[in-house]
């Protein structure tokens, strides 16, 4: 499913701003007009300008609705030239969003951003996810290689495996295995 | 500004609530395009985000948005819109708005301006379907003066009778006559009420309805004359002329009157030549002994229960024959499954008169479950305007009995929750448990005539979580902590 926008022409930056907290609405910045949307409002769409027109001295704006999973825009010859959607990367507490080709990941107020931390060295390897620690393969002191595996967690009768996000030497391992974890428990640290 | 360009069929709602929700679903599956508008009130109405595209018309009250017909006309026109779904109350009845539309070349999705203008004038219609051989109740053919006339035409209607004013309405200037002794004093002083609420004297009499029951019957039509019955609908259940709770079939009506009214309706639909979905409303005295009161020339608000028993998608079918298409079944291929209940949920609070309530609504508990449908437009963090009617969700559900989707309903209402505002959920609850309502021998006067028992029943009741301070979700918490 696309949609070429038609309005505002020619516009050279669209941004997405959540809100402060999940039932605050958000803000779709299209060059320079700002739309707000909703997500959380079970709604999952934002409507974006699409024509105005003014009769009898009201102004009647007609908005296209965009339904919010994930917005990937590709810049065009007038941008932004097509809005694809696709699989959903909102959740209750991050929105994931890709704009010329990047991938933003947002988090409202009070979480971590994620993707800031890619670009840094990573200190420290948290869970994803609420489960189980099945195995555990490593150990301070140890060397470890980028992408190898670390830990197993289980979770709904499904095993989701760690892999070390860069070279380094483990510090401080903080689980056990067969110990539950939530998601965002510190499984290990860089020394 | 150039329009957006287009290669699917574009259909405006001209609606709002949980009706537009239903038509830009409907609209959705058939692969259309559906147009929104919302009054500023209405910005963050659930049907604005789910139509593919939305008008704003500035303003909040009624008669400047979603009344204003020229204004609608000229957004269709400069959108390219195909066709104008008007949905139920609003411009959903306006001869004038209908004209209008075709003039410009836009489809309404309803039946022609002409239909419309005949039904909507409630004494040429009476005359029409009278005319038609379709009984209507029996009455003086002309308003009078004198004394002689009512009473000749008392005793040609036959006792009891209702004496009424000729400029009349509310219920103001009435009398109810059961014996020809207390004509003389009934029209000496309905005639006195006549002139001073009024101002004219002339009064009429017409059949007194002892149990009236309300039967009505709807029929589809295409644009080829064909036209086809699905069955009635009982609305009996009323509060000051609004209906609370309908059913589909009636306990009131065997096959062979279900029959006969129901070729009547197709037969009052021809005689208009009329186009999509309608609804012939009758007043019945005794099973077989029915009146036409008059015919609904849109979709109503209770047409869910039917789709649940014939299965036929009323909304969708309307869109079909409006473009042109046959109606996708004969009369042979409907039939009657099972039984189905709606219960209206409305923003009022029914301890304190049913008045309306508006605010926003913290939390919603929609239970689901097997043959269970909830069409509304709400959510939590919804804000409920104070310009538009109370509706808030129609929650229906089908049995294979009446009994079975009684039981059902009364178990999805002991779980449905709104929390924020007052709704009428715990008095559907009261009124389908009630003796009478589960024998099906209840008439219109229901609720008059059970009124204590409702009060004794909201007396015995524990205090209600909506009374609570509901006002931050802090406290929402605690409410839902004392629930359960």
């Amino acid at each position: 499913m696309a949609w070429k926008a038609q309005s505002p022409e020619d516009s050279q930056a669209i941004e997405i701003k959540l809100g402060s907290k999940p039932e605050a609405p958000g803000i779709i910045a299209v060059g320079k007009e700002e739309f707000s949307y909703n997500f959380l409002s079970q709604h999952k769409s934002a409507q974006i300008l699409s024509q105005s027109f003014v009769i009898n001295n009201k102004e009647i704006k007609i908005y296209r609705t965009l339904r919010f999973r994930s917005l990937k825009v590709r810049k065009g010859r007038n941008f932004p030239s097509e809005f694809q959607i696709f699989q959903e990367f909102f959740t209750h507490d991050r929105a994931q969003v890709q704009i010329n080709e990047a991938t933003v990941s947002a988090w409202f107020k009070g979480q971590k951003d994620v993707s800031s931390s890619q670009h840094q060295q990573v200190k420290e390897v948290p869970s994803p996810l609420n489960g189980k620690v099945l195995q555990l393969n490593c150990a301070s002191g140890a060397e470890i290689k980028k992408g190898e595996l670390i830990c197993v967690v289980e979770a709904m009768k499904m095993e989701n495996k760690i892999f070390a996000p860069r070279d380094g030497t483990i510090g401080q391992v903080n689980v056990l295995i067969n110990a539950s974890v939530s998601a965002g428990d510190i499984i290990f640290s860089y020394a | 500004m150039k329009n957006v360009q287009k290669n699917k069929k574009r259909i405006l709602v001209a609606n709002r609530g949980e009706i537009a929700v239903r038509i830009i679903r409907s609209i959705r599956e058939l692969g259309y395009e559906s147009v929104a508008i919302y009054s500023d009130a209405d910005k963050h109405s659930l049907h604005v985000s789910l139509a593919d595209y939305s008008v704003n018309l500035p303003g909040e009250i009624a008669s400047e948005t979603y009344l204003d017909s020229a204004l609608l006309i000229e957004i269709c026109k400069r959108f390219s819109v195909d066709a104008v779904h008007p949905g139920y109350g609003f411009l959903s009845e306006n001869p004038d708005f209908a004209e209008d539309l075709a003039n410009n070349g836009i489809k309404l999705i309803g039946p022609k301006a002409q239909s419309i203008r005949f039904m909507g004038d409630k004494i040429t219609a009476k005359k029409l379907m009278g005319a038609q051989g379709i009984p209507v109740v029996p009455g003086s053919v002309v308003p009078t003066n004198t004394y002689e006339e009512i009473l000749n035409d008392a005793k040609k209607i036959g006792f009891p009778v209702m004496v009424k004013a000729a400029a009349g309405g509310g219920g103001r200037g009435m009398r109810v006559v059961f014996s020809e002794q207390d004509l003389e004093e009934a029209f000496t002083s309905c005639r006195r009420e006549a002139q001073a609420y009024f101002g004219n004297p002339q009064v009429f009499c017409e059949k007194y309805i002892t149990e009236p029951r309300h039967i009505e019957i709807q029929v589809m039509f295409d644009s080829m004359g064909h036209g086809v019955y699905l069955f009635e609908r009982d609305c009996s259940i009323q509060r000051r002329n609004q209906k609370l709770i309908e059913e589909a079939p009636s306990t009131y009506l065997n096959d062979e009157q279900r029959k006969i009214m129901g070729e009547l309706a197709v037969k009052a639909g021809m005689a208009v030549d009329y186009e999509g979905a309608g609804t012939v409303e009758f007043i019945c005295n005794a099973p077989g002994e029915y009146y036409f009161m008059e015919m609904n020339t849109r979709i109503q608000v209770e047409h869910p229960v039917t789709e649940m028993i014939t299965g036929v998608d009323l909304v969708a079918e309307q869109i079909k024959v409006a473009f042109g298409e046959p109606l996708s079944f004969s009369q042979d291929e409907v039939m009657i499954h099972g039984w189905a209940v709606e219960a209206r949920i409305n923003a009022e609070n029914p301890r304190a008169g049913f008045s309306p309530d508006a605010g926003k609504i913290n939390y919603v508990h929609f239970p689901q479950g097997p043959f269970v449908r909830i069409d509304t437009h709400i959510y939590a963090g919804y804000e409920i305007p104070k310009f538009y009617d109370s509706l808030l969700a129609k929650v229906i559900a089908w049995g294979r009995t009446r009994d079975e989707a009684l039981k059902r309903l009364k178990s999805v209402l002991s779980e449905f929750q709104i929390l924020g505002i007052h709704t009428t959920t715990s008095f559907h609850e009261w009124l389908i448990s009630h003796p009478k309502f589960r024998a099906g021998t209840f008439t219109t006067r229901f609720l008059e005539e059970n009124e204590t028992d409702l009060a004794a029943y909201f007396a015995g009741e524990s205090v209600e979580s909506s009374e609570m301070d509901m006002s931050s979700p802090l406290s929402m918490g605690i409410v839902l902590e004392h629930l359960t």
